[in-house]
């Protein structure tokens, strides 16, 4: 096998135990953060409130729709979302969930971003039209229960595919930098960054009035240069395992930095890195079988063809828990609750994380050693009993 | 799927990626950024506190039939819309060139949305005002300095 083959195929190991974890944690993020038809970026119901005059479509497949749709086509769209969504949680047709989960994302996005601003959250909406050829339904799942042997075999492929996406990706956020100008040591460019979102855009929340008053030039230099080789040094990280899973983690930090100093959140990326994640040696294994039986048992009661449009409808009719926190305003920027909970969760993550992980390393050196202490005691003994 | 599919897979995208970027720079420089593409966003400029941010920024206000005014808010205006979206709109659909060209379903929309801001009807004229700020650092101090740009008003009572 060459390299080229070796990095399309081998760069993740991963268990059907392990994509079935995330996605269940996929799903549930859709659903209770990011909440079709309740939280602020998927209220694609509103878009019909504006005049034809304020449809502008970005160069691309939106230009073929001729303009905004009326609110039963988005009410139609965000039910059936909220019923893809709920198919994906339980793993029913995931194949088929997965698709439909990716294409209605694609199509309600497309027309939040035809009013002429368009985000960059592109990675997180084909998601589910990447992972659905790893066979991410293979475990956990109302498919697995159905044909346990046929659905056991997973492709890591995909994820190679979706590391590939992400390194690209930050590679178009740090290339341009350079180009303008950010390894000047006079430009302070992060610095410039930070005056324009605390002064003009009123991202005053978290650390940024900290970061304000914080005057040290070396400090904002500093940044300059580790933005650009953090972003473009993604691109080439992507070509080893090891590096994937180092730049990951000065992900998950780099987020954090940018949250507390200029209030942007981008956590719609951060569910994606969890897929990179080898969950089920994180997770108590024993709760995952027996919620799997629970959800046998429901099903066998109550077909899944009934349930799960009914639960997609009830979670379509009263959104998440979260709504209302994020109505309430709980920050003087744009950001909103959920955003900030999702950054500091994938952070606090991360360092409990490594912080197990040093701990078992550790501990399991010491016991080598101790091992190795006695045994050679016991060889001296033996050699002077002879 | 077979493993030769999947590797023509990577070798499309290898090739892809590059070019749809070439793309998106050609098509960002003399239009706008298309969609969907695989990119994140550059925050390229720099900006020196020294020299100084400039900033447009409109500011709105409604003129009832009684002589009462009301500034409005732009994320009242556009409260349908993520706040994300509010400078691209207003850039957009109420510039100067795009208030001289507007038309009836706009203006009833317009309308529409001032009376449920307002509580109130019998609105005369919309006044859109652009403004270019200007922040400066001027020994360690914030300077602002704000320069009308444009007036606009829309007439409702035509």
């Amino acid at each position: 096998m060459n390299k080229f083959d070796h990095w399309i195929f081998h760069s993740f190991n991963v268990s059907a135990e392990s994509l079935g974890i995330y996605r269940i944690m996929f799903a549930l993020f859709a659903l209770v953060a990011f909440t079709p038809g309740h939280a602020v970026y998927t209220q694609f119901d509103l878009l019909s409130n504006f005049p034809e005059s304020f449809f502008d479509p970005a160069p691309g497949p939106m230009m073929l729709v001729g303009g905004i749709p009326g609110q039963t086509f988005f009410h139609g769209l965000l039910l059936a979302l909220n019923i893809s969504l709920v198919a994906l949680l339980v793993g029913y047709r995931t194949f088929w969930a997965s698709l439909a989960t990716g294409v209605l994302l694609l199509t309600g996005f497309g027309f939040s971003y035809s009013l002429g601003k368009v985000n960059h959250t592109l990675l997180l909406l084909i998601l589910p039209l990447v992972l659905m050829w790893s066979n991410w339904g293979a475990a956990y799942s109302w498919d697995a229960m159905q044909r346990p042997a046929k659905t056991q075999k997973v492709e890591s492929w995909p994820l190679t595919l979706l590391i590939l996406f992400t390194g690209f990706m930050f590679f178009t956020a740090g290339f341009p930098k350079i180009l303008g100008g950010w390894l000047s040591p006079d430009s302070l460019a992060t610095r410039g960054h930070l005056f324009n979102q605390y002064f003009v855009s009123g991202r005053v929340d978290l650390m940024a009035g900290w970061f304000i008053a914080f005057e040290a030039r070396w400090f904002w230099i500093m940044l300059d240069y580790l933005t650009i080789i953090f972003e473009v040094g993604f691109l080439i990280a992507v070509l080893h395992p090891v590096s994937i899973r180092i730049f990951l983690v000065l992900a998950v930090i780099f987020h954090t930095g940018t949250l507390m100093m200029l209030n942007i959140a981008f956590a719609t990326n951060l569910i994606v890195y969890a897929a990179f994640v080898n969950w089920p040696g994180l997770l108590p294994q024993a709760g995952f079988p027996e919620c799997s039986r629970k959800v046998k048992l429901i099903f066998s009661k109550i077909p899944p063809l009934i349930l799960i449009p009914l639960i997609g409808t009830m979670i379509y009719q009263w959104g998440s828990p979260f709504d209302s926190l994020n109505r309430n305003q709980v920050f003087t920027s744009d950001l909103m609750f959920w955003e900030v909970l999702t950054v500091l969760c994938a952070l606090a993550g991360t360092v409990i994380f490594y912080t197990y992980k040093l701990f078992i390393t550790v501990t399991r050196q010491r016991a080598l050693n101790r091992n190795g202490v006695s045994s050679n005691h016991q060889a001296e003994r033996e050699i002077s009993s002879k | 799927m077979p493993s030769s599919r999947i590797r023509n897979i990577f070798i499309f995208f290898l090739i892809y990626l590059p070019v749809q970027y070439g793309v998106v720079g050609i098509l960002g420089y003399y239009h706008t950024e298309p969609w969907p593409a695989f990119v994140f966003p550059g925050f390229k400029s720099i900006y020196d506190g020294e020299q100084g941010i400039t900033v447009s920024s409109p500011q709105l206000t409604v003129t009832f039939a009684d002589s009462s005014n009301k500034t409005v808010r732009v994320q009242d205006l556009l409260a349908d819309a993520p706040f994300s979206h509010h400078r691209a709109i207003m850039s957009a659909q109420f510039s100067p060139q795009a208030i001289e060209n507007i038309d009836s379903g706009t203006k009833a929309w317009i309308y529409a949305r001032l009376t449920s801001i307002a509580e109130k009807s019998n609105i005369l004229h919309f006044a859109v005002e652009w403004k270019e700020t200007s922040y400066h650092l001027v020994n360690e101090e914030l300077v602002t300095d704000s320069q009308l740009i444009s007036r606009d008003i829309i007439h409702f009572d035509e």
